[in-house]
């Protein structure tokens, strides 16, 4: 029975998905059928057309493999090593500075709002 | 032929991955992500082998991908689950994903401009603050190279979640609500997974974060592919 409502919760999620797909298709809007979806879903939920209990399951196993499905694209990165080669280091530069300044922008902020909140 | 490609594609996947995970758990170091380890164990075999070969793994592996927008919409149950939070804290909730997402992104092409990177990869580095599923739509839509795209993602969850928490104590950022938004807004779901070990206020800030910068960054995203094509 578990496992009949994962299946079933896997389908839901799947036609969301393939919906978003054919409708981005169609119309031509410039969004990944993916964020569409997981913002259509967020309105389904938070307007209660959805119940969380009609997902819950299929999506829980869909998040803890999601690190699996990640594999394909990250090995296809030997195809283009060549746009890094030469510019390796100042990737590297680029992605770790605008790590720290963005985290050290995004917890200041945070805690100056914060502060504020309290009374 | 495709059938087998597929077959072939899937279980060299979930065995490479299975593999990793076990020496991850072997070698006991948190830093070495499983993905992480699976990525440059199939990166090296596949640049030493036929070019053939990879052709068929993209190939075969095109179904597992498909996979990804059914998870990518999955990403709403946690946000939902978290919602008391954004109704708790809104504004801290949206400027800090704002600053963070908007400071990040001027560092990348300001350095990048500077340091002579290629807007092909400076469009990945700017990706690499937004959760997977949704950075490789967003990269298919920029036409970014998802591996690089991939690689910088996963620099940022790393490295964010390794560095972040001491970071964030030197300048003195105590509340957790704020330490929550700030690795879940750099440094996605290991960030967020990173600010749950600190308390559960961090992490139910982390999925927030995440799923706004999401938001956010794939807004930016869409409005510049749509001005500059």
């Amino acid at each position: 029975m578990a496992l009949l409502r994962i299946c079933l919760q896997l389908v839901v999620l799947g036609v969301l998905y393939a919906g978003c797909q054919w409708l981005v298709a169609r119309t031509g809007l410039p969004v990944p059928p993916g964020l569409l979806a997981l913002l259509v879903l967020i309105g389904l939920l938070l307007s209660r057309a959805v119940p969380e209990r009609a997902v819950d399951r299929g999506g829980d196993l869909l998040l803890k493999y999601l690190p699996v499905i990640f594999l394909p694209p990250g090995i296809g990165v030997v195809r283009e090593l060549h746009t890094v080669r030469g510019h390796g280091l100042a990737l590297a530069g680029v992605v770790l500075g605008s790590l720290v300044v963005g985290q050290l922008v995004a917890g200041l902020v945070g805690q100056a709002v914060v502060n504020r909140e309290k009374p | 032929m495709r059938a087998l490609e597929i077959l072939g594609a899937t279980a060299f996947t979930a065995g490479l991955y299975w593999a990793c995970s076990h020496v991850q758990r072997l070698l006991r170091l948190s830093l070495l992500h499983p993905l992480l380890l699976a990525v440059l164990a199939g990166g090296t075999l596949f640049a030493v082998l036929p070019e053939a070969w990879l052709d068929a793994y993209v190939r075969g592996s095109g179904p597992m991908l498909w996979l990804l927008g059914p998870a990518t919409a999955a990403l709403a149950l946690p946000f939902y689950r978290q919602r008391a939070f954004l109704a708790e804290h809104p504004w801290a909730a949206v400027l800090a994903a704002l600053g963070g997402c908007a400071s990040t992104v001027t560092v990348v092409w300001g350095l990048g401009s500077v340091l002579g990177l290629p807007p092909a990869l400076m469009r990945a580095a700017s990706l690499k603050s937004v959760t997977l599923p949704v950075a490789l739509g967003l990269a298919e839509l920029t036409h970014t190279e998802p591996g690089i795209t991939t690689v910088c993602v996963f620099t940022s969850g790393l490295v964010g979640s390794a560095i972040g928490p001491a970071l964030l104590s030197r300048v003195r950022v105590r509340s957790p609500v704020a330490r929550g938004l700030a690795l879940g807004t750099l440094s996605h779901a290991i960030g967020t997974a990173r600010a749950l070990e600190e308390s559960p206020l961090s992490g139910a800030a982390g999925v927030v974060a995440l799923t706004l910068s999401a938001v956010l960054l794939g807004t930016g995203a869409i409005i510049l592919s749509l001005i500059f094509g």
